[in-house]
């Protein structure tokens, strides 16, 4: 043991040390710069983590507003994301009563499916002036907010008018259409029948005979259609605004013996009943929107914006659904099935 | 042969009603115009609520008062006691409308057909026309008069059935305001008007309380005052308690209906006004079921569905009890199906308990009565009469 | 029943009348077809409308018989949809329907709630446990190809089976109020239930039994309206159907005060208010327009009615 083993093993122990405390600096967060994955994950969880999103969509008890809820449940839950829903059952006075309360109790985030353009405007206004994000999902309010997310109401108007035109107009039928709308003063019936009317209003062959309102009810499209069928027994197309109550007037077409000769269109969130409408006969053919990949959106959206940094209602973003055409069995894919306890 | 009947049994009951010592026991009877017939109108139909305390109502509206303020986070804070007297001023008006025509001897299921039509209308003359507030409101309460009068003339002077014509008005009122949206959407969509007063009346504060709150208190007050102390008031009362003793009275009872159904389309359409100015917002199932909240907020006060009992304040604690169960249970996250069946069963609990209550307090005193007298109708077959 | 005759007879003439006028002024009205579809517009109207007049005539009123009607009916779709026989799923719903009847029953004349109250109430309750159990969806959709439940929307020899439904049940209940005793009392208990009471009827039961009655046949009616959509559709419960049925069934002579009316009355009202909104229907007026002229002309007939009647109108103008 001279000094010279002591000064190996001690440049040695040096080394090990000097490694030792370089390895965990590195490891700290402070210098986190060498480890880019582990502070995304980091930063990620900070501004998402424990935060609050707030749904309200005008009723829990239909497939398009559970898938939404499912979709979106699913992985709040496991990105550690409080999700709060509150059910209007569709009740405008019940809707505006639960945002105005939930603004009250300031979450992070608000989610709203509008039952109409008019009711929530200003609460929407007071929830992003008191700092709350506003995320308004496939039916807008005249209010712009935070983000939409949602299909393009006005082009599934036009793009189903267009297909209508293509198999009634020019001569080819009487060229008769009816139009059975859902609630007249939601943006879902506003604006798809804005889009829609622009192409027929273009066309001279086609006549739209009726626009009646069933307010999203099934057994009211089947009466209004079962009366319309019989003022124009002649009708080439009936184009409904939302899948489910358009299925009451296909029924209301079979049951008049004219199912094949009227076709029954309509734009569709993708239920399964609906492609399986579309299979057996009874549906001509609807747009889908996929509410499935729609619930995906609404959370990125809802990520996005927590990670933004922006002030609400300062910026505004756009996720808009794709719209597909469902005409048979090769499109199920288009359609989703709930879980089984749905 | 009905109308025989009638005229037999008639004298017999009002000759048990003067004698006091009948077992009418402060509760049960009074509302009898003739043991036969129209004990069955009111018994199966619309019951015998007889005497039911102020007392329960209130305690009832506090309890569920405190049970949400213990579940419900921030329940007592003052911007949700705020939210919450706003919520509740519409309804309870409509709720008042109700009980105005109950309390005179009939019934309106037209309120909230009239509530929507204002609403539109008040919408239509204040957002698309752009006439002056003061115009708007004096048409949306001139269009509440109107339906009113429509009503009260079928039901006072061509004589028709209440519950039916004010039926057959609301399916015409109704879709009357369905064709009337459908023929104005986009333009209510877009009509994006707003002045100082209209914001007030929708969104702003008298002393910390919101407008249509304020108003609600107001208007209250000055019905308290009419019904009791003035004589409109009192002969509105009369009328409903015994129209043919009334009439023989020297009340015109017939110009009485007519002003109740005025009055209660005014107040109806006050409600739509300050609705209008709150949300405006018209759609399809503006004031839908509200004619069946108002009568449930008027039985849930103790008012008595066949008329000439009953007070403002009991028809404003029915409507607080019904208010705060749906806004309470909204406030908690419950899903719809949970929120409607709780809602059901606390109705159904609470009126069954009352009557229960009272039948026993009047079978009490129907035994006492016994006991000094033997000119009374045996205590059980007096309760008996209360059934459908 | 005597004096109420009259209504049913002036209805009917109505509806006569404007068969009348419609034949001749608009084309395509007095055909095969177009009766038919007239008929199977009503239909679930009239059935409704013969179970409510049950309990109307038993001095009563049933404002949850849509809820009863769409709950039980699609607790049959359920059952179906989960892979049972389709008679044994129909069996489960009529069992549903009996039951809510007597839980109305039950809070009417054992709690001696109001009816019109009580029923408010059970509307709410009866909803809100089936959308917070067994149907949290409000669109219950039958599965593809239906099976043998469809067939009670389809048609039969030409016939639409919802006509059928209604004739049969018209005749059910014709027989039950007309040849029955428990019918005869009914009557007795809806004209004067304390004279009723001391005539020793078992009025509770009777009261009960009006109930489930309406149930039963609301019950009818909640499938064939499901067979006509091949889906359940909840939230038609929050329309203003069950008031359409009420004021079928008293325009056509059933007295709200209890005590008279008949089957007839149900088919006069009926006749009534299908026959006008067919007219209208090809006379391309608007679904609200028509509204609003059954309304008035329901009116007309309920103004005519009073004028018609007696003058003791105090007795009758309370609170009904």
């Amino acid at each position: 043991m001279g000094r010279d083993h002591f000064g190996n093993l001690g440049r040695k122990w040096t080394g090990v040390l000097a490694l030792t405390l370089a390895s965990c600096l590195m490891a700290s967060p402070s210098v986190a710069q060498s480890d880019p994955r582990a502070q995304m994950r980091i930063d990620f969880d900070k501004a998402v983590k424990g935060k609050t999103v707030a749904w309200v969509p005008i009723t829990m008890g239909t497939p398009i507003d559970q898938i939404w809820t499912e979709v979106m449940r699913s992985h709040f839950d496991k990105l550690g994301v409080n999700f709060i829903l509150r059910d209007p059952d569709f009740d405008s006075n019940a809707q505006l009563q639960a945002v105005t309360s939930l603004i009250n109790e300031k979450p992070d985030v608000l989610i709203v499916q509008n039952i109409n353009v008019t009711l929530l405007a200003r609460e929407l206004k007071r929830a992003m002036d008191n700092g709350i994000y506003v995320i308004q999902v496939n039916m807008m309010s005249n209010q712009p907010s935070d983000a939409y997310v949602g299909v393009d109401n006005v082009d599934s108007g036009r793009l189903i008018a267009q297909d209508i035109v293509a198999e009634c107009g020019g001569g080819k039928s009487s060229g008769k259409v009816a139009i059975v709308q859902g609630e007249a003063t939601s943006a879902g019936s506003l604006d798809q029948l804005r889009g829609a009317m622009e192409v027929f209003n273009a066309d001279k062959s086609i006549t739209v005979v009726s626009t009646q309102a069933a307010n999203w009810d099934a057994n009211k499209a089947n009466e209004i259609t079962a009366t319309v069928l019989r003022q124009h027994p002649d009708l080439c197309a009936t184009y409904g605004h939302w899948g489910i109550m358009q299925q009451g007037a296909a029924q209301a077409v079979k049951a008049a013996g004219l199912q094949g000769k009227v076709k029954v269109y309509a734009s569709s969130d993708g239920p399964r009943s609906d492609c399986d409408l579309v299979e057996e006969g009874l549906f001509y053919k609807i747009l889908s929107y996929r509410a499935d990949v729609g619930g995906a959106q609404i959370v990125d959206a809802v990520l996005t914006l927590l990670q933004s940094g922006e002030k609400p209602g300062t910026k505004r973003l756009t996720l808009l659904s794709s719209n597909f055409w469902v005409t048979g069995p090769q499109h199920r894919h288009y359609c989703y099935d709930l879980s089984p306890t749905q | 042969m009905m109308q025989a009947k009638e005229q037999i049994t008639a004298p017999l009951s009002s000759m048990s009603r003067q004698d006091p010592l009948c077992a009418d026991a402060g509760g049960a009877g009074e509302n009898e115009q003739g043991a036969g017939k129209l004990a069955g109108v009111s018994g199966a139909l619309f019951g015998r609520m007889n005497g039911i305390d102020a007392a329960v109502p209130f305690l009832l509206m506090c309890i569920l008062f405190g049970l949400f303020a213990l579940a419900v986070p921030n329940y007592l804070s003052v911007g949700n006691l705020q939210q919450l007297m706003r919520d509740f001023a519409e309804p309870s008006m409509v709720a008042l409308a109700m009980g105005i025509v109950i309390f005179g001897g009939g019934i309106d299921l037209s309120v909230g057909a009239t509530f929507a039509i204002a609403n539109y209308v008040a919408l239509y003359l204040f957002k698309i026309e752009a006439l002056p507030l003061g115009v708007a409101v004096m048409g949306v309460l001139a269009a509440g008069a109107v339906i009113g009068a429509l009503n009260g003339v079928l039901i006072a002077y061509v004589k028709t059935r209440p519950f039916l014509t004010t039926l057959a008005m609301l399916l015409v009122l109704r879709a009357g305001h369905d064709l009337v949206t459908l023929a104005h959407t986009v333009e209510l969509a877009n009509a994006w008007r707003e002045t100082d007063t209209w914001n007030f009346l929708g969104a702003g504060f008298v002393w910390g309380i919101p407008t249509n709150m304020a108003a609600l208190i107001v208007l209250a007050l000055a019905l308290h005052v009419v019904l009791t102390r003035m004589r409109f008031g009192l002969h509105i009362m009369a009328t409903g308690a015994d129209r043919k003793a009334a009439r023989h009275a020297g009340i015109d009872t017939r110009r009485v209906t007519l002003s109740i159904y005025i009055l209660s389309g005014m107040l109806a359409s006050l409600a739509g006004l300050f609705y209008a100015a709150r949300q405006s917002s018209a759609g399809s199932d503006t004031g839908l079921g509200w004619e069946v909240t108002a009568l449930a907020a008027v039985v849930l006060g103790g008012v008595s569905l066949a008329g000439g009992r009953g007070s403002v304040g009991r028809v404003l604690m029915g409507s607080a009890i019904l208010f705060l169960l749906m806004s309470g249970l909204l406030r908690m996250n419950m899903p719809g199906g949970a929120s409607s069946a709780l809602t059901g069963f606390t109705l159904l609990v609470a009126v069954a308990a009352h009557i229960q209550w009272s039948r026993w307090r009047d079978r009490q005193r129907a035994i006492g009565a016994r006991k000094s007298s033997s000119a009374t109708l045996p205590a059980d077959i007096a309760d008996e009469r209360e059934q459908p | 029943m005597g004096r109420n005759f009259g209504q049913e007879r002036v209805v009917m003439c109505f509806a006569l009348l404007l068969a009348a006028v419609f034949t001749i002024a608009v084309p395509g009205f007095a055909s095969w077809d177009n009766a038919m579809a007239l008929l199977r517009s009503i239909a679930v109207i009239g059935v409704l409308g013969l179970g409510m007049a049950v309990v109307i005539i038993g001095g009563g009123i049933d404002l949850s018989q849509i809820v009863v009607a769409l709950v039980s009916a699609g607790g049959a779709a359920l059952m179906v949809n989960a892979g049972f026989d389709v008679s044994v799923a129909l069996l489960t719903g009529l069992l549903v329907a009996l039951l809510l009847g007597a839980a109305n029953g039950i809070f009417v004349a054992c709690f001696g709630i109001p009816s019109l109250f009580a029923t408010l109430a059970s509307a709410l309750l009866f909803m809100g446990l089936a959308r917070s159990t067994v149907m949290p969806s409000t669109i219950i959709n039958l599965p593809p190809g239906g099976g043998s439940f469809l067939f009670l929307g389809a048609n039969w020899s030409g016939i639409p089976v919802p006509v059928i439904v209604f004739a049969g049940c018209a005749l059910a209940v014709h027989l039950f109020l007309a040849r029955t005793v428990p019918g005869r009392f009914i009557y007795a208990l809806g004209d004067n239930p304390s004279a009723a009471w001391l005539a020793g009827l078992p009025v509770r039961w009777l009261t009960v039994m009006t109930f489930v009655f309406a149930a039963a046949i609301g019950y009818l009616g909640g499938l064939v309206m499901v067979a006509s959509t091949a889906m359940v559709d909840l939230g038609t419960a929050k329309s203003t159907m069950v008031f359409d049925v009420i004021l079928v069934a008293v325009a056509g002579g059933v007295s709200l005060a209890g005590g008279r009316g008949s089957v007839a009355s149900v088919l006069a009202g009926t006749m009534f208010v299908g026959v006008l909104l067919n007219g209208m229907a090809l006379l391309d007026v608007n679904s609200q327009v028509q509204t609003i002229i059954k309304g008035s002309l329901l009116l007309t007939a309920i103004v005519f009615d009073s004028r018609l009647r007696s003058q003791d109108e105090e007795a009758e103008q309370q609170g009904v």
